[in-house]
């Protein structure tokens, strides 16, 4: 069996480990444009500023690959894939057949239409290359001055490593506050007054729509409301969207990314996809949805995995969840924590004291989001409740206590999580 | 304290804490029932009320960092030999209450203990002694009617149709403690230790959970004047019935379960309603005489097709030799004689201290009064209140006694340290109460094997004293005073012993 | 979480609720265990940082219960974890935590469904602190400590 998997991150590391789990002999392949080892993607804002070297940038042992007896063909792109043929085509032109094929080619960062864009001192921030580079670039800079684009969560950590970087930092979002996709107004506010605490300049409801250059170097941008902001660099990060045209014209269905069902195959048999690229349905609402996070990526890699070597495996569905730190405060946001429609059967509960605020989100009585800020000891019960689908009116008060625990939930669900092998 | 009636705050014990030991761990918080230890968040400090502490020492053997100490409370009355401490106390308490003092455990006042009065013989030259653990030493004990004598046929079978007895591996049993005066753990810990040890334990006047039928062939059910829990599944389960009269810690009056340990499991077992106090009357209303005494033994026999010995059980009071042959002639199998530093969950202090006889000379003198009267072997004598050890089980035997039962001393192996609060239904050691966050302190596993390491223990170290003695059987050490020598003692007190004096 | 199966069966820590007295004697010995000293006074008073247990007894009268690592077979801590920290050795099952590794993102805690994973300073930083069954002893020390057989260490694979 020959299995050849796109993409070497965190999604495809788990499809090599749940594959090996259940084939020990099949001939495993990995292709991945970047050169180098599996490393942590989410951690290039740290390895940007120093606070982390090479050994803590790696995901997994330098064995890993030999370990596992997987083949690595690194530094080349896969630019088709051909169904029919079972087959996919690398950037060289060289052919690699396939019995199964995994695709996690993750995401591309979205590039909006901006004047001026291209050329020098403009970065996008998503892999080690994207972190290298702007680190090289930053150092050079007499008086770094940089505005990032986008208020989302790797902006903003792009913008703290700046900012440890000794760079004078402008973030600039569109929406009306930071983190939009995973706060609420008031945790996204706070987060906001914390970060302009720390020194970051942070403009909301405005957007940069050209990039003024004198003799091709950046002086400075403009912003939609007329405004001007000087700086010498700018970093993009106003999201990824999943990096899908390897597939074009090859049959595989997209819609906002590769549709997969919940054994994570594609509508063609033996292709498989999990990851940024990746749409999967959505525990909580029940459609298709690209998740970009980190557990979703690993979650679908070892669903896809097993189902690739012939073990059944049922993908339960993407719960959203974050964990942010900004200038060492934490924020961890799980399920559905925003959207919130009375009418629909929401009903929040907040707790708010001090410089703790938490918050909880359910639906029909059943718990769907938590947002805390501040605190966040035990906070992964409430994935085993939201999970559960649990009825949680009748402990409603005591849901966000600091006191909460296994012992305020029934117990039969308590025996079956602590009496039983995890 | 503030709000307490000065006149009752006069306490025992003080909690003393090394804080510079302290870690903060709060486990003497969690475990002191009494609400004696407190955790102070803001000042993160842990404190105690010290007039809360009833000194069961429960937080300092806890405490991870001994920390802990509980001492006598040095504040003291002006020194008086007649008015002491507790005379002082007490009458403080009732002129504030105008109650009848409540305790629990057995006796605690310093009369005469005869155990340490009487010294055991042993072999040297002339007679050889016996190394337990290179021979055979008997320590299996029969208890029920002996026949007045053994017929035998032409093929050496016994015709004689025996009288059911209890087989006991060693003569100790565990004494009568009702199911609500010490929890369903504690009860399944003694019921467990029981079955693994070959003895028997006893289920008191509170009937037998359901759940620990399974215990029934090690179990003595007991019948008391409040019949509670009796009915023919019950007295059939049991390997024997015994017919409660009376109880060494309190003599002459009846039991008192109080409502708020009445909970469901004590209520469906007792057959009476949750929160209901459980009170047996001080007489059984259909005994008055012997002969009364005499109908209920044989209905119970009769329940029980005669399959089953059956014991009545005293409390060791002054005329304790008559009554006893009246049991014996009303067709007791087992006498049990409690005496006065036995036990109780609960009992008026002015009974508990001065009503009733020390075990010692009651064994003696029954004994002594159904030999004369050649009645010994139709009935078994066990003796209870307050065995503390081996040898004072080996004295009791020597005295006359068949077997022995121990309360307290069993209750001491499961955690037990004696501060007398059983009453209280708020045990720390989680004994004697029925509260499920306290009951669970005894895991049954944990108290069964402390129990059975406990009597492993007295049962080696009693095969030694017999082996010492050159006896390689525990019958022969029955009623055998000859091993015994008192020191100490006035002359009518060794007559009453039956023993001679240390040298003679 | 997923349909999970532990194939290779291994010793982990489980509690018995029904016997649990809430004496706390499971954290004083985890903390300890995991100090410099091996002494609670020390690794409480003196210790710096002060080593944090990986055990959390809950209480809510009448019932206690201590919870620590499952060491899950298809653990949410390991799928969250941003760089590898956290892994599963494959020989044994434990989910082994590298704290020179860890960048204190909380992922971890963020994921694991058992609300386990706590933080514990590290020279400058905090680090995740979990259950590593104490790989220096025989019996782990909260099931050692525990006075009423509260916690055993058992294969329920
Ligand atoms: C700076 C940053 C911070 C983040 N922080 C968090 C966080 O805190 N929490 C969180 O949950 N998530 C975070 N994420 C998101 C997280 O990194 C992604 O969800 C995760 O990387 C997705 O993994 P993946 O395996 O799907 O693909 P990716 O990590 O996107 O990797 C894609 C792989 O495919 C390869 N590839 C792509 N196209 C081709 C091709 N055509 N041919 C060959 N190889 C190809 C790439 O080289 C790469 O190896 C962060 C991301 C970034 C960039
Ligand atoms: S546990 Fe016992 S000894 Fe300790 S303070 Fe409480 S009552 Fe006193
Ligand atoms: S048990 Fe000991 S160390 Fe723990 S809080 Fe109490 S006094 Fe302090
Ligand atoms: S040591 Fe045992 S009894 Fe004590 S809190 Fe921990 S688990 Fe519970
Ligand atoms: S930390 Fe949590 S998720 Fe990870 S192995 Fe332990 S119990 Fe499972
Ligand atoms: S097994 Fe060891 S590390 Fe794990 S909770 Fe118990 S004492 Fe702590």
């Amino acid at each position: 069996m020959k299995y050849v998997i796109i993409g070497n991150s965190y999604a495809a590391v788990f499809a090599v480990e749940s594959l090996r789990k259940t084939d020990k002999s099949g001939e495993i392949t990995i292709i991945s444009k970047e050169p180098y080892h599996v490393y942590a993607r989410a951690a290039i804002h740290e390895y940007m500023d120093g606070t982390i070297g090479d050994a803590q940038m790696y995901y997994r042992d330098k064995d890993f690959y030999e370990k596992h007896r997987v083949t690595t063909i690194f530094g080349r792109t896969v630019t088709g894939v051909e169904p029919e043929k079972n087959r996919v085509v690398l950037d060289n032109k060289q052919k690699i057949d396939f019995d199964k094929l995994m695709i996690s080619s993750g995401g591309v960062p979205i590039v909006p239409p901006i004047e001026d864009f291209k050329g020098v001192g403009t970065f996008t921030f998503t892999t080690w290359d994207d972190a290298k580079v702007l680190k090289d670039w930053v150092k050079k800079q007499k008086m770094p001055q940089a505005v990032v684009i986008g208020g989302g969560l790797i902006g903003l950590q792009c913008a703290e490593g700046l900012k440890h970087m000794g760079v004078d930092v402008t973030v600039v979002e569109l929406a009306d506050y930071v983190l939009v996709k995973a706060l609420d107004s008031i945790t996204a506010q706070r987060v906001q007054q914390w970060l302009t605490h720390n020194g970051l300049k942070v403009i909301t409801g405005n957007t940069v729509v050209s990039i003024n250059r004198a003799k091709g170097r950046i002086t400075g941008v403009k912003l939609k409301n007329g405004e001007k902001v000087k700086c010498n660099t700018v970093v993009l990060s106003i999201g990824v969207r999943p990096n899908t045209s390897l597939v074009e014209g090859s049959g595989i269905k997209v819609n906002r990314g590769i549709m997969v069902d919940n054994s994570m195959q594609t509508n063609v048999e033996g292709i498989f996809s999990g990851g940024d690229v990746a749409e999967a349905e959505d525990f909580l609402r029940k459609k298709g949805e690209v998740m970009p996070i980190i557990p979703v990526a690993t979650m679908q890699g070892k669903i896809a995995g097993f189902n690739m070597a012939g073990e059944k495996r049922t993908y339960p569905g993407g719960l959203l969840q974050n964990a942010f730190q900004f200038f060492g405060k934490s924020v961890v946001s799980i399920g559905n924590v925003i959207s919130i429609d009375h009418n629909d059967g929401f009903e929040e509960i907040i707790k708010d004291e001090g410089d703790v605020y938490k918050k909880a989100v359910l639906q029909d009585g059943k718990l769907v989001g938590v947002l805390s800020m501040n605190y966040i000891a035990r906070i992964g019960i409430y994935n085993s409740i939201i999970r559960s689908r649990m009825d949680v009116t009748g402990i409603k008060d005591k849901l966000l206590s600091d006191k909460f625990g296994f012992l305020d939930l029934p117990k039969e669900f308590r025996d079956e999580m602590l009496t039983k092998p995890g | 304290m503030l709000y307490k009636n000065p006149y009752n705050n006069y306490f025992d014990y003080v909690v003393q804490r090394d804080m510079d030991k302290c870690i903060r761990c709060k486990d003497c918080v969690t475990q002191c029932s009494y609400d004696a230890n407190f955790y102070d968040e803001e000042r993160d400090l842990i404190y105690s009320l010290d007039s809360n502490c009833v000194g069961c020492m429960r937080c300092s053997t806890f405490c991870p960092t001994d920390c802990i100490r509980i001492v006598r409370n040095p504040d003291t009355f002006r020194i008086n030999a007649n008015w002491k401490d507790n005379n002082v106390k007490d009458l403080y308490k009732q002129a504030g209450t105008g109650g009848i003092i409540i305790t629990g455990m057995g006796n605690d006042k310093p009369y005469k203990n005869y155990w340490e009065h009487m010294v055991i013989d042993a072999c040297q030259v002339t007679n050889p002694s016996i190394d337990p653990l290179r021979e055979p030493m008997e320590l299996r004990t029969f208890l029920g009617r002996k026949p007045d004598r053994l017929e035998v046929n032409k093929d050496g079978d016994i015709t004689t149709k025996l009288a059911p007895q209890l087989v006991l591996e060693t003569p100790i049993m565990f004494s009568a403690m009702s199911y609500g005066s010490i929890n369903y753990n504690v009860c399944e810990s003694v019921a467990r230790a029981a079955k693994e040890l070959g003895i028997y334990w006893n289920t008191g006047e509170g009937g037998l959970p359901d759940t620990l039928y399974e215990y029934g062939k090690h179990t003595i059910v007991q019948c008391a004047s409040g019949r509670f829990g009796v009915s023919p599944e019950y007295l059939n389960a049991g390997a024997a019935i015994e017919i409660k009269i009376g109880q060494g810690a309190k003599p002459g009056i009846g039991g008192h379960l109080p409502g708020e340990k009445v909970l469901e499991g004590i209520s469906r077992t007792r057959m009476i309603p949750v929160g209901t106090d459980a009170i047996s009357p001080a007489p059984h209303h259909d005994i008055y005489s012997i002969e009364d005494l005499r109908q209920l033994i044989y209905a119970l026999k009769e329940a029980t097709r005669y399959e089953k010995p059956v014991s009545v059980k005293i409390a060791a009071v002054h005329n304790v030799a008559a009554i006893a042959s009246g049991i014996a002639r009303a067709g007791a199998d087992i006498i049990a004689v409690d005496g006065f530093r036995g036990g109780t969950g609960a009992a008026p202090k002015s009974i508990r201290d001065n009503v009733g006889i020390p075990t010692e000379v009651a064994i003696a003198s029954v004994d002594q009064r159904l030999r004369e009267e050649g009645i010994r072997h139709q009935v078994s004598l066990v003796a209870a209140g307050g065995f503390r050890n081996s040898s004072d089980i080996v004295k009791a035997i020597a005295l006359g006694a068949d077997a022995v039962y121990i309360a307290t001393s069993a209750l001491m192996a499961v955690g037990c340290t004696l501060c007398q609060q059983c009453h209280r239904g708020r045990c720390a050691w989680g004994i004697t109460t029925n509260d499920p966050e306290l009951s669970k302190r005894v895991n049954p596993e944990i108290g069964a094997e402390r129990l059975v390491n406990l009597i492993r223990a007295w049962s080696n170290e009693i095969k030694e004293m017999l082996g010492l003695m050159g006896i390689n059987s525990i019958e022969s050490l029955k009623g055998n005073r000859d091993r015994l020598r008192g020191v100490g003692l006035s002359e009518i007190e060794l007559q009453t012993l039956d023993i001679k004096q240390a040298g003679m | 979480m997923t349909e999970k199966i532990n194939e290779d069966g291994m010793k982990i820590v489980y509690p018995r609720e029904q016997w649990c007295i809430a004496c706390n004697l499971c954290e004083v010995a985890c903390m300890t265990e995991h100090s410099r000293t091996k002494d609670p006074l020390r690794a409480y008073l003196i210790e710096k940082p002060r080593p944090v247990s990986r055990t959390k007894v809950e209480y809510l009268p009448p019932v206690a219960v201590s919870v620590m690592c499952r060491h899950c077979a298809e653990a949410e801590c390991v799928e969250a974890c941003k760089n590898g920290t956290l892994t599963r050795d494959e020989k044994t099952g434990k989910i082994e935590l590298d704290r020179d590794k860890c960048l204190g993102c909380w992922m971890c805690i963020m994921a694991c469904p058992y609300g386990v994973i706590t933080q514990v300073r590290k020279e400058e930083k905090a680090v995740a602190n979990k259950c590593d069954l104490c790989p220096d002893r025989e019996i782990p020390a909260c099931v050692a400590v525990c006075p009423n057989r509260a916690l055993v260490f058992e294969d329920r694979g």
